[in-house]
């Protein structure tokens, strides 16, 4: 299969063995997106090297961004004021859900069903606003700095945080209502895909992928990092590991969030 | 928050340990910022982590990769373990002159290594002997150099149209 996009801008290249309709194997050719920000950050100060944090998952920019920061403050040794802290778990958890969102949508594009998608990107709309409003950017924020954030929450992003978290719990359940007990929907992703918990530790699987396997790991209770181990929450864990496992234990999480 | 903890007893235990199996082949250990460093000799170097992943409960590589010492002429192996149960990462380092770039292949205790080997090969030229299928994985196949050695340049040097000078490139 020639390079074409099984996800926007993650493309590669399927080396396939057929025999007659049966895929017997498959190799993978990836990079075609790689864009050396190894090299890039070779003979720049850290501060420059934020930008290009956001591009490495667009879905989620703020985390990354957050992650670099915080980095280079393990690096220097310095110590954020917990308004910094919590001001960036709400950030985070906003991109966490916006990427849920995007995941468990598309999934639901890929399987035959655009409605929810639809509406539930509504949704995503709103985190891009109250982003907008602290920041002036939506996708791409480069919200964070060193040590804090460029500039505080104001006012109307408050406002519309709050909004937000009235209106999105409902939401989530209409959405979900569209999809989870759809037969259509559980015919074409329950036991699709599914990974053992030995094998996706084998693989490096992280993140909600590998608790969809059954690995109750979660790097914000395991190693709490940005005062996380203030806040109480459940981590939800699948089964089997198969595409079914990985949508809910994202809806879950976006719950949790 | 503090911007790191340190978990020194599991890292003591760690030191420990391995100073007892392997002895003059830990050749030091430092900490930086949270995460301990163990440097150690290329010999030993898949014994080390094996080891560690089978008594030491570092069930989980995270990440491994390439790098060039310019001013030592010599291309490194960098191994971040990490210990879900424990909580507990730890990074192993080892280093070869960089005319004999070889390393054994760690593949056979990790099936993630595989991946992780073909990009320091790519971008280092570090070669892993035992790799069932050692080739670029993210440049083309007939790239001509290895980009992320320091003697490579970051910019094309053929080109002529750019002045970049103010910003220290």
């Amino acid at each position: 299969m020639a390079p074409h996009t099984p996800a926007t801008h993650g493309i590669f290249q399927n080396v396939l063995t057929l025999d007659g309709e049966v895929i017997r194997s498959a190799e993978q050719t990836i990079g075609y997106i790689h864009r050396a920000f190894e090299k890039l950050a070779e003979r720049r100060p850290f501060y420059q090297i934020a930008p290009l944090t956001d591009r490495m998952n667009y879905c989620s920019a703020p985390i990354n961004n957050m992650g670099w920061h915080m980095t280079v403050e393990k690096l220097c040794g310095i110590e954020t004021p917990k308004r910094v802290d919590y001001l960036r778990i709400i950030v985070m958890e906003l991109a966490r859900i916006a990427d849920h969102v995007i995941c468990n949508s598309v999934i639901g594009v890929d399987t035959g069903a655009l409605t929810g998608f639809t509406y539930i990107f509504q949704q995503r709309e709103a985190i891009y606003e109250i982003f907008e409003e602290s920041r002036g950017a939506r996708l791409t924020t480069n919200m964070g700095r060193i040590g804090g954030f460029e500039r505080n929450f104001n006012e109307a992003a408050w406002a519309k945080l709050r909004q937000f978290i009235k209106v999105f719990p409902g939401k989530l359940q209409e959405f979900e209502n569209l999809l989870v007990r759809n037969r259509i929907f559980m015919d074409r992703t329950i036991n699709c895909g599914p990974f053992s918990g030995e094998r996706a530790l084998a693989y490096g699987f992280t993140g909600p992928n590998l608790r969809a396997c059954g690995v109750d790991y979660d790097v914000r209770v395991a190693d709490p990092y940005c005062s996380y181990n203030d806040l109480d929450f459940i981590i939800p864990v699948g089964e089997s590991g198969d595409t079914h496992d990985r949508f809910m234990v994202r809806s879950q999480e976006m719950k949790k969030a | 928050m503090p911007a790191f903890v340190v978990k020194a007893d599991r890292d003591q235990l760690v030191i420990d340990q391995l100073t007892a199996a392997f002895g003059a082949d830990i050749l030091s250990h430092e900490r930086i910022a949270d995460m301990l460093v163990i440097n150690t000799t290329k010999k030993v170097l898949h014994q080390v982590a094996q080891h560690c992943k089978e008594q030491l409960d570092f069930n989980f590589l995270t990440t491994m990769c390439g790098m060039h010492y310019s001013e030592r002429d010599t291309l490194g192996l960098v191994m971040h373990l990490q210990s879900m149960r424990k909580g507990h990462r730890i990074r192993l380092k080892a280093e070869v002159p960089l005319r004999e770039p070889v390393f054994p292949t760690f593949t056979d205790a990790q099936d993630t290594a595989n991946w992780m080997e073909r990009e320091a090969w790519d971008f280092f030229g570090i070669q892993f002997t035992g790799h069932p299928n050692l080739k670029r994985i993210l440049n083309m196949e007939d790239f001509p150099a290895f980009p992320l050695r320091k003697d490579y340049p970051l910019e094309d040097p053929t080109r002529e149209d750019k002045d970049d000078s103010m910003f220290g490139r």
